[in-house]
């Protein structure tokens, strides 16, 4: 946990998750400015309520460097998961079934809590590996084809390039 | 022209996400144990909702900021609710297949 | 539209429906039902937008943003009690 939460970003991102979920196509401008004066009323409310809850990441992550790394992450992630997927059917309907599961364990050098919760959903939608625990700095990962029992050499295998990315975004 | 263009384009997504949901389910049946079952029905039916919203959006472009919103939801919390429930099977009690290779969970914490 | 493009996706979608149940049936332990069942309401949720689509009525995405929520609350929810802490 790092910085300390604001209530203003947080009513500011609850204000455009609310524009995002009442917007329609069509809309006259007066629903639009009604949905608006809406949403600033319930978006402050939410936030006086709740904004010690979050952590507060505040405005230096949205340095340009560290926007050009996450959009990169986005896109690799997008790719990957593709791959998975084909992989997953080529598995799947391939009449011998060719897998050869088992739990590994592997280090990740992420500290922040939303890097390492980053880092576990894009291993689980990544080709044939799956998050099951973090605990410390371990992660267990579950593999449908195992290629390496080793700590060092099956995190380089898994992670591929997202802890590398990961760690431009958040350091 | 431009719009059934577009059309086609949707067709193919929807096409190709659907035909994800059934490998995904072929394998929730065909997977010898739990953990292999809940890799192939997560990833499968995660890009199977991807593909799928993303091409009725290109039917409906009007509609597009809201169904990507449905599928950013879908993709952030579906490797959260399975990484979930598998560590929750695998505390239940739910074993790893006999063929299964290595086991660093386990070997950790012996209760 | 094509209505014969749509035949095929709700046979394709019925058969992948049918497979989770035979999963949700057959299932030997809780778990692997919790598993179907979180498949098959991923496969509801495009299900939902579909009769979204087929209708031309905007307002129904919102029923599938709605489901697709309280799946995952429910995905978390099952998990929670397997684990002994509900």
């Amino acid at each position: 946990m790092e910085g300390k939460p604001s209530f203003t970003y947080v009513a500011i991102a609850m204000l455009v998750i609310w524009l995002g979920l009442t917007y329609s196509p069509s809309m006259p401008f007066e629903m639009f400015l009604q949905e608006f004066g809406a949403g600033v009323v319930v978006a402050v409310f939410i936030s006086a309520l709740t904004s010690k809850n979050f952590t507060g990441l505040g405005l230096r992550y949205f340095h340009p460097r560290r926007v050009a790394y996450f959009i990169a992450f986005f896109f690799i992630f997008l790719k990957e998961m593709v791959k998975a997927n084909l992989n997953m059917a080529r598995i799947v309907l391939s009449p011998s079934l060719p897998v050869k599961p088992g739990i590994v364990e592997i280090k990740t050098g992420l500290k922040q809590p939303s890097a390492k919760l980053l880092l576990g959903n894009a291993i689980t939608l990544t080709p044939g590996t799956m998050t099951l625990d973090y605990s410390g700095d371990r992660a267990y990962i579950h593999w449908v084809e195992v290629k390496s029992e080793d700590v060092d050499k099956a995190g380089d295998i898994i992670k591929g390039s997202f802890e590398k990315l990961l760690r431009g975004v958040f350091q | 022209m431009m719009g059934e263009l577009l059309d086609y384009i949707g067709m193919f997504f929807v096409l190709t996400g659907s035909l994800f949901f059934l490998f995904g389910t072929i394998g929730l049946v065909r997977m010898p144990d739990l953990y292999n079952r809940m890799q192939a029905s997560t990833k499968t039916t995660t890009l199977g909702v991807l593909s799928f919203l993303i091409g009725v959006g290109f039917m409906e472009l009007e509609w597009f900021i809201k169904l990507i919103i449905i599928a950013l939801f879908v993709v952030l919390t579906a490797p959260v609710g399975a990484s979930a429930l598998a560590r929750a099977s695998y505390r239940h009690g739910v074993k790893l297949w006999k063929k299964s290779v290595v086991d660093k969970y386990g070997e950790g914490k012996d209760d | 539209m094509n209505i014969y493009f749509f035949y095929i996706i709700i046979s394709i979608l019925g058969l992948s429906i049918m497979l989770g149940l035979y999963r949700l049936i057959r299932g030997p332990t809780a778990p692997d039902r919790a598993v179907a069942l979180d498949a098959l309401t991923n496969i509801t949720t495009a299900l939902l937008v579909l009769i979204a689509v087929l209708s031309a009525r905007f307002i129904y995405l919102d029923v599938a943003l709605v489901y697709a929520i309280l799946a995952f609350i429910g995905v978390v929810a099952i998990a929670r009690y397997l684990e002994g802490g509900l």
